[in-house]
């Protein structure tokens, strides 16, 4: 649709070009030859010494799409269209480029063209644009066929019928099962990401031989799915995918302190089997669903969360550029993480390889860049955005504590301006105040609050070590000409100067006072006298009528010169002499019998407000999606090349229609709104081909190492085809016609035998093992590694966790570098690896190491590497290294003797018997150490250690 | 320890390749397969170039915040002329320097600002450089100067993900981390890409990381941005309580155990394993070496500045840089704190930032001279962006990504040359524009790749360093 637009716009576009192209050949005979001469002499040596190099056939470069060899090159244009329009040189995108006047490109790109040169182009355009160049193909892109794309397989509608009616006669395993301590082993870590103690080992190991290895499967698969840790190892899958993290990362490294409730969502969906369709739903847009209580309204907004957590580069100062990236990278998420289609490269043309026309991602995005993400602005800085959080729905008792706090503050506020009040009307009396703040500075004072006994947020010091001199001038307007005593305030006080030069401007001319600084202020603790003088306005000579309308000014200045310690400045007061006793007493209620000078009861006040403020009690918040509205909710323009202010045509939004039906195509979005809850329907319609095959897919991939489809994020063309497409299908059929239930998908997977199978190697012409004729050996995951050790050691923290991120502040890292909270610490959490402070740039090293993906990318396929950091930290780490002591402490306390004890760790932290080998060499190992004088503790800590970095720990067989 | 290697392995070294994650490029062979693979088989790195490489190694130093170009190696007479006044044309929209409330009464804000350092000619090149850096002007005659540096993103954030990703705001490998993937690490002890004291914000680990190329050749980092350099060390390189005597028995137990549990099941990956526990223990060998500098002479101590509390820290770095470049890494990174980012207070905050690191990076370069280093090592210095010709507040500059200055020395290099130039004013650069993609293709040409054809397929795409972009500036070459 918005293809044909566009395709219709571009044919317009030539047509123009060629009718003006016509009418310039009809009157233009006469001056042809000279024309002609122009361009020879001028146009085409221009074009062949700057612009063939990117541009030209023999060069075998179009940049941009532009070819300038040939006159049709120009005709036709480039991505952003003509680039010489004849007779319009305005309208010519080549001269716009030339002149670096336009919006998008600057040519050449290694720098200007003489004045003259850019001049003969205009004449030259202006002229009509004589080009005698014929021939040259131009290089019209090729219409996407996006009916042929779907022919793909990843876009043909799922199969329905299958020949087999079990994954295992679709794949026809050949291994026998596993033992019964690899098979616990190796469903426990898959199920719950922790290894099964002795007791959950010997009641497997029971039914396994005694009845049969899958009923011991099934058993416990059905304990397992129901504990919490289930949704604790699940979640964080798809937190791989949602790119999930508990700070912004980009430029601003902030913490994010609110998405923990989106990484607990996730535990709890797991958990309660949410079916996958409702789960994408609410994660596209729960904020516009309907919902049954505050409860279920406030989960739904939680899972908003999906489009929240992304970094974002929240200093970008232009902003439209910076909605568009947002966006951008939403529809790209989206694309990868549910669909399997990498739609980010549809930006900034059709994308290359996958039937998707540049029209189809600005649909989408349209919709996208109707939502809000970012939002406001932070620490005053407008160049800075924040984003959306939204207050959720609380609880009576909560609401109730919220009241109390409200009305305290009310008080507060009331007391407050009541105080205020008072000091106002002693303005009014005619006593003025002029802080700092107001006052004029030359040089660099330097701002303190040191002093308590200051007048506004602040005073001003000049160093004693200053060279520079620096000066303050105080110009007070006064309401009438009359006689004042003069004020200042400097705070007293050891050490400060005690020769401050104050010069006093006033009717008679100027009086000089040098003043003690150090002394303490004998009005009211705050204020020094200068004396009393007349202030008038200044004579204007002959033009009495304008006396009255001239203001009068006291005038204070202040200086370091000559001054040997630190000068103090901060406010003047002027008081009018008859006012004098009625000021001193509101403000120094002493006299007047009451107990506080006014200005220091407004400070308290003020302290004590803020104080309020901070402690509020904190009504939750999330952070959650919202629509926009107004002028903000609408379709894009597609940006040629991606340039934010390259605007193409209308994008009207919708889907891919690659992978939409008739009816989906013809979905209208209602007015004023997003479009969110459409595409969430578009996205879950059982009739959708991706959505269920990638999810499918991805829970097959844990439980093998490998997917159906080894590209679990790229289901394209440059994807990899799946191994066994009918089973894709069945499964993803299942799926779907199982109400979406992830549990029953990973029951049907891990109670076949192509689960159950054994591990070891056998001579095979599939070395990859791509058609499973045997079970996979994998490494365990970073969590797997780290709560299992934490488990066998009994040091695990099984709380459910709420924010991570909690102790931080604003800054999860600051960008001085001074503090680097995050990286200290971590080595001493003792909770679920799930609940770690997910830093972006700095994860925790303990999961990090070991392959959690970067948060700032979709990562559906984990990076498996073997790198000697990681043996690094197995060696060196204290986290190991105090795990493995906590553990000698365990069985030593529990055995005396040295066999039951090597038995008891092999048996926990290996799951098998030990072998008399192991242990007659573990006997000898550390019989060696504490010959060497080491405790026996320290010994078996140092053996424990070794058990913990072996391979047969660290992978899953 | 070599022991394992007598144990038949079932499967090809192309399931290693594939096991640890890695695609491949044109040209890409790396550490990967030197580190764990098979130290038996040879090195491809010499055949694989894309031609005869100039430079092996890069040190990289990175200025954190945008240096002055007019206050330091772009000489702008017209400033003078028109200092206080307007410019004569537009500065860019999106700087603050109009934005800022308590500014906008300043009469200075937004107008041209003269420079406060003299400039003067230095060398037999008659480089002009100015008295902020008195040290380097001894190496007038080994600089290369690009003068016409233009780059995206007026925010820190942006500039400094282009400086080092060449990204301004999407997740791409990092520089040096190309260079790892690209070339490999020369000693197989020791990591490809390291980074001393690398910037802690405006991207963070984003700026050493290695996205989705494979995870080791990120950054092996020292230290991080405002943390003393004495103080940084490799993560988990030491063990804190056992020595390594103790230690090696250790690892032979663990070594025996892991051998046996191989021989039961013949996966290569638990071969990978075993091997990497011992080039573990070799690099916990060599690296702290490394790092402990007291063996360093006095001379070479003076020569740096190492032992005068302003040039203290950044000499330590750029010692460590060049300790590490003759132990074998391919790319090193020293960066400042984030302090050259001059709003206000430009003539103290330049003053002291240069005087921490003129003496440590002019004594880097006469060390690596006197070693021969410098015939194959190429040395870069760069910042962000550069500053406004025109004053923020009284005394500062904004930010500018239109024009700057970056000087390169080393291999391969025309040295006592100066290319491209900005406007009489220093504001935009004009003559032979370099882009930040164009300095990052020439910096892959020195070290012999060319920046088009080192790709990695991630996402059904090949990216580049250099995205669609970057020209390698032919003029800067020897």
């Amino acid at each position: 649709m918005d293809q044909v637009q566009w395709s219709i716009m571009r044919q317009l576009l030539i047509t123009i070009v060629i009718t003006a192209h016509c009418i310039f050949s009809a009157h233009a005979h006469s001056d042809d030859a000279s024309k002609l001469e122009f361009f020879e002499s001028k146009i085409r040596p221009a074009l062949v010494k700057h612009c063939y190099r990117c541009h030209s056939v023999k060069a075998g470069k179009s940049k941009g799409g532009l070819l300038l060899d040939s006159r049709t090159g120009w005709q036709v244009g480039g991505d952003s269209g003509p680039a010489v329009v004849p007779f319009q040189p305005q309208e010519s995108l080549v001269l716009l480029a030339i002149n670096h006047s336009g919006e998008s490109s600057e040519m050449p790109p290694d720098g200007r063209l003489s004045k003259k040169v850019v001049q003969d182009f205009e004449s030259w355009i202006r002229d009509g644009a004589v080009d005698p160049r014929n021939g040259g193909s131009p290089t019209v892109a090729e219409q996407m066929d996006v009916e042929a794309g779907k022919t793909f397989w990843s876009f043909q509608p799922r199969r329905t019928s299958f020949t087999q009616s079990s994954i295992d006669e679709f794949v026809r395993p050949e291994a026998p099962p596993a033992t019964a301590n690899k098979l616990a082993r190796r469903l426990f870590l898959d199920l719950i990401g922790l290894p099964p103690n002795p007791d959950e080992l010997h009641e497997f190991a029971r039914i396994y031989s005694e009845i049969s290895p899958e009923k011991a499967v099934e058993i416990f698969t059905e304990k397992l799915l129901s504990r919490k840790e289930f949704g604790e190892k699940w979640a964080r899958h798809w937190m791989d995918v949602a790119r999930y993290a508990d700070s912004n990362g980009g430029d601003f490294n902030l913490t994010f302190p609110e998405s923990w409730r989106y990484r607990n969502y996730l535990i709890d969906a797991f958990n309660r089997d949410m079916p996958y369709d409702q789960f994408i739903r609410e994660q596209i847009a729960g904020d516009l669903l309907p919902a049954s209580d505050a409860e279920d309204r406030n989960r739904k907004m939680i899972a908003t969360g999906f489009l929240m957590v992304a970094p974002k580069m929240l200093t970008e100062r232009d902003k439209p550029k910076m909605h568009l990236d947002i966006a951008d990278e939403q529809v790209d998420t989206i694309g990868r993480a549910i669909l399997g289609l990498t739609l980010g490269c549809a930006r900034c043309h059709d994308h290359k390889f996958d039937p998707i026309p540049t029209a189809d991602y600005y649909a989408m995005l349209g919709i996208l860049h109707s939502t809000r993400t970012a939002d406001g602005i932070l620490m005053g800085n407008v160049n800075v955005s924040g984003w959306k959080e939204t207050e959720l729905e609380v609880d009576p008792e909560r609401r109730q504590l919220l009241a109390q706090h409200e009305k305290r503050t009310k008080n507060i506020e009331a007391e407050l301006r009541r105080k205020q009040d008072e000091h106002q009307k002693l303005q009014a009396a005619g006593s003025v105040l002029m802080d700092d703040l107001a006052a004029e500075t030359t040089g660099m004072w330097r701002e303190s609050t040191f002093r308590p006994n200051h007048i506004g947020s602040h005073y001003l010091v000049a160093d004693k070590d200053k060279k520079e001199s620096l000066s303050i001038n105080w110009k007070i307007p006064l309401p009438k000409p009359g006689q004042y005593e003069v004020r200042v305030s400097f705070g007293g006080g050891q050490g400060l100067e005690k020769k401050a030069p104050y010069v006093v401007t006033h009717a008679e001319g100027k009086t000089e006072l040098i003043i003690d600084q150090t002394v303490k202020p004998p009005i009211n603790g705050m204020w020094y006298s200068l004396g009393q003088f007349t202030f008038s306005a200044s004579p204007t000579g002959n033009d009495p009528d304008k006396e009255q309308e001239r203001t009068v000014f006291a005038q204070v200045e202040l200086s370091n010169r000559n001054t040997t310690g630190p000068v103090i400045a901060d406010a003047i007061q002027i008081v009018p002499v008859d006012a004098i006793q009625n000021v001193d007493a509101v403000q120094n209620p002493e006299q007047a019998g009451s107990s506080r000078p006014l200005f220091v009861d407004i400070k308290r006040l003020q302290t004590e407000l803020k104080a309020l403020q901070t402690n509020k009690p904190k009504r939750a918040k999330a952070m959650v999606a919202a629509d926009h509205s107004g002028e903000q909710v609408g379709d894009l323009q597609i940006r040629i090349r991606g340039e934010t202010n390259n605007l193409g045509a209308r994008a009207e939004r919708g889907f891919l229609q690659v992978a939409s039906s008739v009816d989906a195509q013809k979905t209208r979005i209602p007015e004023g709104q997003s479009g969110r809850v459409e595409l969430a329907d578009w996205l879950t319609n059982p009739e959708n081909p991706l959505t269920s095959r990638v999810m499918a897919n991805r829970v097959w991939q844990q439980f093998f190492g490998r997917g159906i489809v080894s590209t679990t994020d790229n289901f394209g063309i440059r994807g990899t085809a799946p191994t066994h497409p009918e089973l894709l299908d069945f499964l993803a059929e299942t799926f779907v016609s199982d109400g979406w239930s992830v549990k029953s998908l990973i029951r049907k997977v891990v109670q076949s035998k192509t689960y159950q199978q054994n591990s070891a190697l056998v001579s095979s012409s599939d070395p990859e093992n791509r058609y499973l004729r045997r079970q996979n050996c994998r490494p365990a995951s970073a969590e797997t590694i780290r709560d299992s050790i934490l488990a066998i050691t009994g040091q695990l923290d099984r709380q459910q966790q709420e924010s991570a991120v909690e102790s931080l502040g604003m800054y999860a890292i600051e960008t001085s570098g001074k503090r680097d909270a995050s990286l200290g610490k971590t080595g001493d959490l003792r909770q679920r690896s799930i609940y770690m402070p997910v830093i972006r740039g700095a994860v925790p090293p303990s999961l990090a190491i070991f392959d959690l993906p970067n948060p700032d990318l979709v990562t559906g396929t984990r990076a498996e590497t073997t790198v000697p950091t990681q043996a690094l930290f197995m060696m060196n780490s204290q986290f190991v290294q105090d795990m493995s002591r906590a553990m000698s402490v365990k069985v030593c306390a529990d055995h005396d003797e040295l066999a039951p004890l090597i038995r008891d760790l092999y048996q926990r932290i290996l799951i098998r018997p030990a072998e008399e080998d192991d242990i007659s060499k573990a006997k000898e190992y550390i019989g060696v150490l504490t010959r060497e004088r080491k405790s026996q503790q320290e010994a078996v800590a140092s053996f424990v250690q070794i058990l913990f970095s072996s391979t047969e720990f660290r992978f899953i067989e | 320890m070599k022991q394992c290697e007598k144990f038949t392995i079932p499967q090809t070294r192309r399931h290693w390749l594939q096991t640890t994650g890695c695609g491949f490029g044109a040209v890409a062979f790396h550490a990967l397969s030197q580190q764990i693979a098979a130290a038996a088989e040879p090195s491809l790195s010499t055949q694989a170039l894309h031609h005869t490489p100039k430079a092996k190694r890069v040190i990289f130093l990175f200025m954190h915040g945008g240096v002055s170009q007019v206050d330091s190696f772009d000489p702008k007479p017209m400033l003078k002329q028109y200092d206080g006044k307007d410019l004569p044309f537009k500065g860019l929209d999106t700087l603050d320097i109009a934005l800022k409330d308590n500014l906008k009464n300043n009469p200075k804000n937004g107008r041209v600002l003269d420079t406060t350092w003299k400039f003067r000619q230095h060398g037999e090149s008659g480089a002009w450089i100015s008295d902020l850096w008195p040290h380097l002007t001894k190496h007038a005659d080994d600089l290369c100067f690009i003068k016409s540096m233009h780059t995206r993103g007026t925010s820190h954030g942006q500039a400094v993900g282009m400086i080092h990703t060449g990204n301004d705001n999407l997740l791409r490998p990092s520089l040096g981390s190309w260079v790892s993937y690209g070339l490999g690490t020369e000693n197989e002890n020791l990591p490809g890409f390291v980074s001393i004291t690398p910037p802690a914000g405006h991207g963070g680990a984003r700026n050493y990381g290695a996205a989705f190329l494979p995870a080791h050749h990120q950054a092996t980092t020292l230290g991080h941005s405002g943390s003393k350099t004495a103080d940084a060390t490799i993560r988990f390189l030491k063990n804190p309580t056992r020595d390594l005597s103790e230690q090696q028995r250790q690892l032979e137990m663990l070594q025996q155990v892991n051998k046996k549990h191989f021989a039961q099941n013949h996966h290569p990956q638990i071969d990978g394993v075993i091997r990497s526990y011992e080039m573990a223990f070799r690099m916990q060998n060599i690296a702290p070496d490394l790092i402990e500098i007291k063996n360093e002479s006095k001379a070479t101590r003076e020569l740096y500045g190492l032992d005068q509390k302003p040039t203290a820290d950044f000499a330590h770095r750029c010692l460590l840089a060049r300790r590490f470049c003759e132990a074998g890494v391919r790319y090193l990174q020293v960066s400042t704190p984030y302090v050259w980012d001059q709003h206000g207070g430009l003539v103290k905050g330049h003053t002291k930032n240069a005087l921490s690191v003129d003496q440590p990076i002019s004594g880097l370069l006469t060390d690596l001279k006197q070693r021969g280093l410098l015939e194959d090592t190429l040395v870069v210095w760069g910042t962000e962006f550069g500053r406004t010709p025109v004053a923020q507040g009284t005394n500062g500059r904004d930010h500018n990504p239109a024009g700057f200055t970056v000087w390169l020395s080393g291999a391969g290099i025309k040295s006592g040359y100066s290319h491209g130039a900005t406007d009489d004013f220093g504001y935009y650069a004009q003559e032979n524009k370099v882009h930040m993609h164009d300095l990052h293709a020439t910096i892959l040409h020195l070290l012999g790749i060319d920046h088009e054809k080192l790709t990695y397929r991630y996402a059904g795409r090949d990216f580049r360093l250099t995205d669609v972009y970057g020209e390698v500036v032919k003029d800067v070459l020897a």
